[in-house]
């Protein structure tokens, strides 16, 4: 029987660690450029985070010499070691960053700071600050910062530069961080499929900052709001969000860029390479860009009967940014439309739920799961009527394999129970109805916008420091994707 | 010509004793004795026992000097690397047997040309659009588009209550211009039909007509034409998988295959308007509970011939008024047609026939051929000066086993009557019996 390979989580953790102590170094650079006194905080929390990491792998070779654990081979990697290291790894990440917000005294709560740290790293959006204006930029960055690293996975972010995991471990790293389900079915090409997701995430950053500087913004919101929107995080420099700026020209850019981001990065990569028009023909893209126009479509025509919001171009651009910011999972908002009546809260839940496209950054149960269920659905009734027929959901002309298909029913089913359970704990530390099912539908979708006083413009300020630990918990399982980080508190995981 | 066929089954041996009719050198090589001794009683074939993958077995065989060498084992890849050494031993021209579509492509043509193989022949995809002709015309026995479907040649079955019943051909000829009958096969017998023959019920007449006469053809053979939008199909054979690919995509097709192995194969590649079975074909209960009265067609396409036949006849008791039924078995063709089974396809048959008409192609002269029931049909350029040029038709005094179905002239299809005169350039449809061929020549050069 073989044991467990903790030195193999360690060194993980700890390379990972290391890597995020480099990344804060950019936003130091950005606190040199301002002259902000928090530049020495950030300092002090890359030499942290750096001497951290270094102490974990450290501690691998130590262990190593000791004789202590076996040998660290590299076939004797499982499932289990994987999802211990991501999760860790994650929880490490959002600890580590903490330290900035911290240390310059912006955040002077722990619990507060290791909330925002998770809201930025899960993309979910959620912020308990409300003197952003007053904020240092240098941190500000940090919050839009983490959200890009969070948005594309850090795995998968390392992946593509450094040979880090072989062949068989850098398959299950990439199962467990990346989302969707075709992503289960791509192992041998992992890495070459982790460089050309950050390829295209690189580039539409570029894109977003130039399209967004070229806007009333300046190159340092532009930055930020590139950083937020592209990862469909949703952290925004400014209090009133975009409201502030009030055009409609960055609202389009922005819209673009959470679209986009929550599109199949490897079918858009082909597009840009190769010239290649098959996300014109995936399923799961269509069914996406379908959702979001139906939506938008209702949405807008409801607005401008009723007069809510302006002219018939404002009703289409609120409907529009409202949609594609809740479907991407950004969380953006540019109005409360909570005012517009139980209606519309209803049915942004409702987007909330299923999301966007896999192999994107957005979170939620994306739409290809949902093609799945509906496709299933409608099978179960067709045997009723041909017992001998013999019927497999096919998305795209192939055939999902039954093992897929009972892998999405789990997933649904956990999904939706955990978010109700979720709601019911929240109810406990004193939210509403609206506001616990919510946040907790939210949360886990990464989304970060939820109903009454948490919606759009709310704020965390108010919630119990239990309710912001458990909110942290469901935007980690959810933004890993269930499996991951439930298998760990599963018994039979760790049988042998 | 030198001809040698590599694989003595059932292609093979029905390509030798047709070839070996017309005077050709024909070489059969096989591994396996009995499969050869078969065919030195009736044919004669020159054999030889070897393997078609040894080059010393081929050079025995004559390869290095073979005008055309034919691999046609039941085995895709032996048939392939036999036609590579045939070819790099000297052998002008090769014909493999294959298995697979994507190999026809036009893109993978000149590789293969460069590896030594110069034509390819998929009888499951030629079966397939024949299958889809015969559903997409379901009063006729048969179909072909000649000319790039500018002439039609078809055979269809003459009911009692048909208009044309117990006509002579000269008096159809008053009635309607709209086609012209080239053949009738009458019982076992096949006649090219003059002036003086008549039209008799139970005949399948072979007739050729223009795409735009093709409307007003199934009520004079007393049978009205149907849309087929619902067809069961027994078996899901490699046959089943292109036939379907030919057909229109809204088609409501159910495959019922006994295999689940197969059957999940099949659910991969097949679109959205199939749905596939488990379960036996010959399950008469499962059948019904699936529709079968309300089925247009049905299509037994088993490995099983017995099992084709009795499906399709089961399927005629139900209502189903088109069916075709895969006979693999040569010799119950006969019965299955004496069964008004509505098309039988034979893969041996028409891969035999396929190749056949590649082969005379390569041949130096200017005739193309196909064979069909046992006439041929040809197309002819008129030379100039040449016999047929100088004469109405009538006035010609045809042999008795020739007939001139069409012609095109600069691209236009027309049907032949007595009172046509063809003029130089002219391509002309000719059905003949065989051992005519010597007349066709006489005549048109």
């Amino acid at each position: 029987m073989r044991k467990f390979n903790y030195r193999f989580v360690l060194n993980n953790v700890g390379i990972l660690l290391m890597i995020e102590a480099l990344f804060m170094l950019f936003s130091a650079l950005i606190g040199e450029y301002y002259r902000e006194e928090a530049r020495q905080a950030i300092y002090l929390s890359s030499g942290i985070t750096l001497l951290a990491g270094s102490m974990l792998t450290f501690a691998n070779r130590v262990l190593a010499f000791a004789g202590m654990e076996q040998d660290n081979r590299k076939r004797s990697i499982t499932k289990r070691e994987v999802f211990l290291s991501v999760t860790l790894a994650w929880v490490a990440l959002a600890l580590a960053g903490t330290l900035p917000y911290l240390l310059s005294g912006a955040i002077p709560s722990f619990t507060n700071a290791f909330f925002e740290s998770m809201c930025g790293f899960s993309t979910t959006g959620s912020s308990t600050i409300d003197n952003l204006e007053t904020f240092p930029r240098s941190l500000h960055f940090w919050r839009s910062f983490s959200q890009w690293i969070g948005g594309i996975g850090i795995i998968i972010f390392v992946m593509s530069f450094m040979p880090i995991y072989s062949g068989g471990a850098s398959g299950l790293f990439f199962d467990a961080e990346a989302t969707g389900i075709a992503m289960e079915q791509v192992k041998p090409r992992v890495r070459e499929i982790a460089r050309n997701m950050f390829l295209i995430y690189f580039g539409l950053t570029l894109v977003g900052f130039f399209l967004l500087w070229a806007g009333p913004m300046d190159a340092f919101d532009a930055a930020c709001h590139t950083l937020s929107s592209i990862s469909t995080g949703g952290f925004s420099t400014r209090q009133a969000g975009l409201a502030y700026y009030a055009s409609p020209y960055s609202e389009y850019v922005i819209i673009v860029l959470m679209f986009l981001g929550a599109t199949n990065f490897m079918l858009l990569f082909a597009l840009v390479t190769r010239g290649s028009l098959a996300i014109f023909k995936d399923e799961e893209f269509r069914w996406y860009a379908s959702i979001i126009l139906l939506a938008t479509v209702g949405i807008a025509v409801s607005l401008f009967v009723t007069h809510r919001v302006g002219d018939a171009e404002s009703s289409f651009r609120t409907a529009l940014f409202q949609v594609v910011s809740t479907v991407s999972s950004t969380g953006y908002t540019t109005v409360d439309y909570q005012a517009w009546g139980p209606i519309y809260s209803l049915l942004f839940l409702g987007l909330m739920l299923f999301c966007g496209c896999q192999g994107s950054t957005s979170g939620g149960i994306k739409v290809s799961r949902l093609l799945v269920l509906a496709k299933n659905t409608q099978l179960v009734f067709k045997r009723q009527v041909h017992p001998n027929a013999l019927y497999r959901v096919k998305i795209n002309g192939k055939v999902i394999p039954e093992n897929t298909t009972s892998r999405v029913m789990a997933f649904a089913f956990l999904y939706v129970t955990l978010a109700a359970v979720s709601a019911w704990i929240l109810s406990m530390t004193g939210m509403t109805l609206d506001e616990s099912i919510g946040v907790s539908f939210s949360s886990i979708s990464s989304l970060g916008t939820g109903l009454g006083s948490y919606g759009p413009g709310g704020s965390y300020a108010s919630a119990s420091a239990f309710a912001k630990y458990y909110v942290c918990f469901l935007m980690l399982v959810g933004r890993l994707e269930i499996f991951t980080v439930l298998s760990l508190f599963v018994p039979s995981f760790w049988k042998r | 010509m030198k001809i040698v066929i590599a694989g003595a089954g059932a292609v093979g041996t029905h390509l030798a004793k047709l070839l070996g009719q017309e005077n050709h050198d024909i070489t059969l090589m096989d591994e396996e004795r009995e499969r050869l001794s078969s065919i030195t009683e009736t044919a004669e074939v020159f054999t030889v026992i070897g393997s078609c993958t040894s080059p010393v077995d081929l050079a025995e065989a004559g390869a290095s000097s073979a005008d055309l060498f034919i691999g046609v084992t039941p085995e895709e890849s032996r048939n392939m690397i036999s036609c590579m050494l045939a070819s790099s031993l000297g052998a002008k021209k090769t014909l493999a047997r294959i298995d697979n579509h994507e190999y026809l492509l036009p893109k993978n043509r000149t590789f293969f040309e460069k590896q030594g193989i110069d034509s390819m022949i998929y009888p499951e995809l030629i079966a397939a659009k024949e299958i889809a002709m015969a559903i997409n015309n379901p009063w006729t026995r048969f179909m072909w588009e000649l000319r790039g479907g500018k002439v039609y040649l078809a055979g269809a079955k003459v009911r009692e209550n048909a208009p044309i019943v117990n006509l002579y051909l000269k008096e159809l000829m008053q009635v309607t211009k709209q086609f012209h009958i080239v053949a009738i096969k009458r019982g076992a017998d096949t006649l090219i039909p003059t002036g003086k023959d008549q039209v008799l019920k139970n005949d399948i007449v072979y007739f050729t007509t223009l795409r735009e006469n093709m409307g007003v053809l199934p009520t004079l053979l007393g049978k009205s034409s149907f849309e087929a939008k619902r067809i069961i199909c027994m078996g899901g054979s490699r046959i089943t998988e292109r036939a379907i690919g030919e057909l229109p995509p809204h088609i409501q097709v159910k495959v019922i295959e006994r295999d689940r192995e197969r059957a999940e194969q099949l659910v991969e590649v097949l679109p959205s308007n199939v749905t596939v079975f488990v379960e036996d074909g010959r399950n008469t209960e499962f059948l019904l509970r699936e529709g079968i009265t309300e089925a247009d067609a049905f299509l037994a396409l088993t490995e099983n011939s017995e099992a084709n036949i009795l499906g399709c006849i089961m399927a005629k008791q139900h209502g189903v008024r088109k069916t075709v039924a895969e006979v693999e078995n040569i010799d119950y063709i006969a019965m299955a047609e004496r069964f008004d089974i509505g098309t039988v396809i034979n893969k041996k048959l028409i891969a035999a026939s396929k190749i056949y008409e590649l082969l005379l192609q390569a041949d130096a002269s200017n005739i193309k051929c196909l064979a069909f029931a046992d006439a041929n049909v040809g197309e002819v350029i008129a030379r100039p000066n040449s016999k047929v040029t100088k004469k109405l038709v009538r006035n010609l005094n045809l042999p008795p086993d020739i007939t001139f179905g069409a012609l095109i002239r600069n691209g236009e299809p027309m049907l032949v009557e007595g009172d046509t005169l063809i003029e130089p350039y002219d391509q002309v449809v000719v059905f003949f019996l065989n051992r005519a061929l010597k007349h066709i020549e006489h005549l048109f050069n």
